[in-house]
């Protein structure tokens, strides 16, 4: 009954986004394929992020009582950049029933639609992997959002390590990193890594590390890490 | 003919990639639950160094546009879940074949936990098993299951099991949310 609130809650977001795409006089654009021709105005873009932080509260509200009621684990963290300080704009919604872990790769706030699905388990990785987050507290997450960020079949995949808690600032290790493979290949690239908060985003754009898209999984399109080749 | 050829070739090249790199090559074709139909597609993947894994999901012997990419761990899965595939020797793969069939984002996300070894038919054990989550939810459905074969389809249409698709992930139930167990 929840899960089918928490889906009409996310509808009415839709609805209203879409009213206010189809009606011009807003003059707002929120498709990544139409942003490209016509810049939004910044008013629309606080309304719109205003919106969705709304939504997101409201989802966030509806998992924890959904998870509550079947007693299960529910997490909801945002993604801190390697150096500790910048934030992603982006957030991952967990619901988990060791070893079983499913959710929303949610990204309202980085003014994407539409989110991504997340579904996994449990898993342990080795320190001999030598990445930044091994040991048995985490999960391994298929991840859609190379897909969900274009609304299209991109032909990557990528796979989200997770732990379930933020970070102790007195004793800090890195708490999420993604992986992908490309089209018709035999590659494990190291996308990105960092920490995570219980601060969640509210903005349209986070404040992502210099230069860099404010997308955590978008970061690691630079394929240099090939973890099948080291 | 032309298919054929380009799965041949393309696993061909897999394993001489995998040679190429000292690391394990998997290739593998998926048999139905019940131990006979074979499902159209098949999984070439490599597994070393441990604990990474990746690779393809053929699904252009389906007459698909597209074939899947896999990405994962080694995992382990306890026996307690009651699952069809279970244990040590497994890896966990992030697989993108549902959007691959449709050629868009459909918002559901597969991840499928497979052997690394064709069934022993004295002693069966089921070796692949996938699961997915769909749009803006919190599911873990247990899609389809079942053995694992040296035999790699030939034609564009593998000889699936009778009222069934012809792809393994194309059986998908939704009756086994895993989360509501």
């Amino acid at each position: 009954m929840l899960r089918d609130d928490l889906t009409q809650k996310w509808s009415y977001f839709e609805d209203e986004e879409r009213w206010i795409r189809v009606n011009r006089s807003s003059d707002i654009r929120f498709n990544s394929q139409e942003s490209t021709c016509r810049q939004a105005p910044i008013r629309g873009k606080e309304n719109l992020a205003m919106t969705r932080a709304t939504c997101l509260v409201v989802t966030v509200l509806l998992v924890l009582g959904c998870s509550a009621a079947f007693a299960q684990q529910n997490v909801v963290l945002g993604f801190l950049a390697s150096d500790g300080v910048s934030q992603y704009c982006d957030i991952e919604t967990l619901v988990i029933s060791p070893p079983y872990a499913s959710g929303i790769h949610m990204n309202p706030a980085c003014g994407f639609s539409p989110d991504a699905t997340l579904v996994g388990f449990r898993g342990s990785i080795l320190p001999v992997a030598h990445l930044p987050v091994t040991g048995g507290q985490t999960y391994l997450l298929a991840d859609s959002g190379l897909d969900a960020i274009c609304n299209c079949f991109t032909g990557e995949q990528a796979i989200l390590v997770t732990a379930t808690i933020p970070v102790n600032p007195k004793k800090p290790k890195f708490g999420w990193e993604y992986l992908y493979n490309t089209y018709e290949s035999f590659n494990s690239y190291l996308g990105n890594w960092g920490y995570l908060t219980a601060t969640l985003p509210t903005g349209p754009v986070a404040n992502g590390p210099a230069n860099r898209s404010g997308v955590s999984f978008l970061q690691g399109m630079v394929q240099k890490n090939d973890m099948m080749k080291k | 003919m032309k298919h054929l050829t380009g799965l041949v070739v393309m696993s061909l090249f897999a394993l001489g990639c995998s040679s190429a790199f000292g690391q394990g090559g998997i290739v593998l074709g998926f048999l139905a639950n019940d131990g006979v139909s074979q499902y159209c597609d098949y999984e070439a993947f490599l597994n070393s160094p441990v604990p990474y894994a990746a690779g393809i999901h053929f699904l252009k012997a389906c007459d698909l546009p597209y074939d899947g990419t896999l990405i994962g761990f080694k995992g382990n899965i306890p026996a307690s879940t009651g699952l069809p595939v279970t244990g040590g020797e497994i890896y966990l793969l992030a697989d993108n074949s549902i959007d691959a069939d449709c050629d868009c984002y459909t918002g559901d996300q597969a991840m499928l936990v497979t052997r690394v070894n064709a069934v022993i038919p004295r002693a069966p054990k089921f070796g692949w098993e996938y699961f997915l989550n769909t749009y803006d939810a919190f599911n873990e459905y247990l899609g389809n299951y079942g053995y694992l074969t040296n035999n790699i389809p030939t034609g564009p249409v593998g000889s699936g099991p009778a009222g069934r698709p012809v792809s393994s992930f194309q059986g998908a139930t939704r009756d086994n949310n895993m989360m509501k167990k």
